[in-house]
């Protein structure tokens, strides 16, 4: 009883897109999310915590991204969370 | 009209993520099933990896000494014809072998190539030597300082063998990071068989309908065992993702700390090294010290301690010592101090009872992963909840089959039990591997040239050769029933080679003090019965189930197919859930 097809993606191109946002997007944004918790907040804890933290934030982005139905969106999201993050670090850095 | 649109869209959404987890959770399983597996069973003995290693040596149970005069061994290194001065020499045990090891990494800047070409052969030999990496095992007696057998590099075990192939180590330079993907699509896999399962999922969980036909057994397996081990699938899933992946901490800590080592301070404080400021300084003797150290925990608590000396010689000198404790008070059991040599002051000191959040949070990390916080027992649960963990992943790849033998898909039918042939002759036919190593491991005898590449090549080579073998026949009765009886024989002869060979009959040796040998020999005793009976008793199951499947799953399956297409979304939610037939509503 495979999943009903009606429901999946159809373009192999959108299917593939998802599969990168969900691994490659996933990592850079877990990565970003734990780089921005340090700076703002407490970099120690941070570390500390992160052998947990890290996969559990990767999973819920690779669920988040099948969750939302249009990959434009998804990769909205990525963008907008990396771009976000990239600002902040660079203007704590600077 | 708008409060009756928003009922159909919320249950089509609700549908398209049904479907959209449906399919992630069936493609992300299968694309990872082998290596998981793999992982899993490779893992489940690699818990027991110190008593296969002390089984394979004929090492009795023996517990080290923590008296030992520091001092006199660091003259004893220096007698070797080691440079001391800025050296960091650990000096450490793994566990009960009673083996004391003693080694230091060659100081980073010590090497320079150019004062190399200046040196005579003999003298660069020697300079070599004298700055080199030092390897020794220590008898705490005598004070004999003895080359570890496989003189370049760590010893060649079964136990290490098994180890390295459950994270993929045999893989050149992927081989750890493929680990870490795998968990962390494996964790995805989780969390998305729960989504797929949740409504039903206290139901599902008392279901085992064994009269059914063959997919709802499968089914039923896949989901109530998967449920059964989601706390530990869970745990090992998170866990294994950071061992795999924790070069992502580079990144991380450079953009946070601008410097890596920071985060080795954080996780690791003990790891934490001295920069040599270049002036030689008197030290206090380092024997008084450790004992200091290690005054407040009763000696046979300490199931393995690690002493560094840290900059040896220099006016930075420190030294920091480490013991894990056992008891049944402290989870972490993690004791630390650390004493500047120059004056002997103490800089920092965490007791083993301490389980703030700062000293215990890694050290849960490794625990929960290595299992090292219960004996023996809590590893037998540990080894059967991965045991289980493998059958989830084999009836998981059943199911996917099992529902590609359908005539929809019969223009795939070839293709569909070729992979499916791959895929359990390559997971089945690592247990008789396993088993295989086992005995090579005591025919071959230990001083032999080449042993260990010779292990290699048998256990990889019967491994392949199996994953050919069940190509070749594509039965997956025959293959799953080949391998367990070739498991079972190898299995059971095992703790008899190990008698006749080594004279260490299973009856004898925990008297004698071998307790690995003993648990060794008697697990595989079990674990080879275990295994018989499941080899011969699943057949009648098996068998007849196929024969009704034959019979009855055509005219039943093909209408309930047709009927799906006919019937409205909204009454068709009732039927579909995995496994659940729509006769039974």
């Amino acid at each position: 009883m495979p999943a009903n097809k009606k429901y999946l993606l159809k373009s192999g191109w959108a299917r593939a897109s998802k599969v990168i946002a969900a691994i490659l997007g996933g990592l850079v944004v877990s990565c970003a999310l734990h780089v921005l918790f340090g700076l703002l907040l407490d970099a120690e804890i941070m570390i500390l915590s992160i052998w947990f933290t890290f996969p559990i934030t990767w999973a819920f982005v690779i669920t988040l991204v099948y969750w939302i139905k249009s990959p434009w969106k998804v990769w909205g999201m990525i963008a907008s969370i990396s771009l976000m993050a990239s600002v902040t670090i660079y203007l704590i850095k600077t | 009209m708008k409060k009756e649109e928003k009922p159909t869209e919320q249950r089509n959404s609700k549908k398209r993520l049904y479907n959209v987890f449906f399919n992630t959770h069936t493609v992300s399983g299968i694309v990872i099933s082998v290596g998981l597996y793999v992982i899993f069973l490779a893992g489940a003995f690699a818990l027991f990896k110190m008593d296969i290693n002390n089984w394979e040596i004929n090492e009795p149970e023996k517990h080290f000494t923590i008296q030992i005069n520091y001092d006199r061994l660091l003259d004893e290194i220096a007698k070797e014809g080691h440079q001391m001065y800025g050296r960091d020499i650990n000096v450490r045990t793994y566990e009960n072998n009673g083996k004391i090891y003693v080694y230091s990494n060659p100081p980073a800047n010590k090497i320079s190539t150019d004062s190399l070409n200046t040196l005579s052969r003999e003298d660069s030999i020697q300079y070599v030597h004298a700055t080199g990496r030092v390897n020794y095992v220590l008898n705490p007696e005598t004070y004999a300082l003895t080359t570890p057998d496989g003189s370049k590099g760590p010893e060649q075990r079964i136990g290490r063998l098994l180890t390295r192939l459950h994270y993929f180590h045999q893989i050149p330079v992927i081989g750890l990071w493929l680990a870490g993907f795998v968990s962390i699509i494996f964790l995805f896999a989780i969390i998305t068989g729960v989504i797929v399962h949740w409504k039903k999922i206290i139901a599902n969980f008392f279901t085992f309908r064994l009269k059914a036909s063959i997919k709802n057994l499968w089914t039923d397996a896949h989901t109530a065992l998967g449920i059964l081990g989601l706390p530990f699938q869970l745990m090992y899933a998170v866990t294994g993702t950071f061992f795999g992946l924790s070069i992502i901490l580079v990144p991380v800590a450079m953009l946070v700390f601008g410097d890596v080592n920071k985060t080795t301070e954080i996780l690791l404080p003990e790891r934490k090294t001295y920069e040599l400021l270049g002036k030689s300084g008197d030290q206090e003797p380092v024997t008084p010290l450790v004992e200091e150290a290690f005054a407040d925990i009763p000696e046979e608590d300490i199931t393995r301690f690690h002493v560094m000396i840290k900059s040896l010689g220099d006016e930075n000198a420190h030294l920091t010592t480490v013991a894990h404790t056992h008891t049944n008070e402290d989870f972490s059991g993690k004791a630390t101090a650390t004493y500047k040599l120059k004056d002997g002051s103490l800089v920092s000191k965490e007791s083993h009872e301490d389980s703030s959040f700062r000293t215990a949070s890694i050290v849960y990390f490794l625990q929960l992963h290595f299992g090292n916080f219960g004996g023996y027992f809590l590893k037998s649960i540990y080894f059967l909840l991965a045991v289980i963990t493998c059958f989830v992943i084999i009836s998981g790849v059943m199911v996917w089959l099992t529902a590609r033998e359908k005539k929809a898909y019969a223009h795939k039918a070839k293709f569909n039990r070729n992979v499916g042939a791959i895929y359990l002759g390559a997971c089945l036919g690592l247990y008789p591997a396993i088993a295989l190593l086992f005995i090579m491991a005591k025919i071959l005898p230990l001083g032999m040239e080449g042993r260990f590449d010779l292990i290699n090549y048998v256990f990889f080579g019967f491994w392949l050769a199996y994953t050919i073998y069940a190509l070749f026949i594509k039965n997956y009765f025959v293959i799953n029933k080949h391998a367990l009886v070739l498991a079972g024989v190898s299995g059971l002869a095992i703790p008899f080679i190990n008698g006749i060979i080594t004279g260490l009959w299973f009856w004898k040796s925990l008297n004698m003090g071998y307790v690995d040998s003993f648990f060794v020999d008697v697990a595989w005793l079990c674990l080879s019965l275990i295994t018989f009976t499941v080899a011969f008793k699943a057949k009648p199951i098996v068998k007849r189930k196929v024969i009704e499947q034959d019979t009855s799953a055509l005219p039943e399956e093909i209408p309930v197919q047709k009927k799906n297409k006919a019937v409205l979304p909204g009454i068709k939610e009732k039927a579909p859930v995995l496994g659940i037939k729509p006769t039974q509503a």
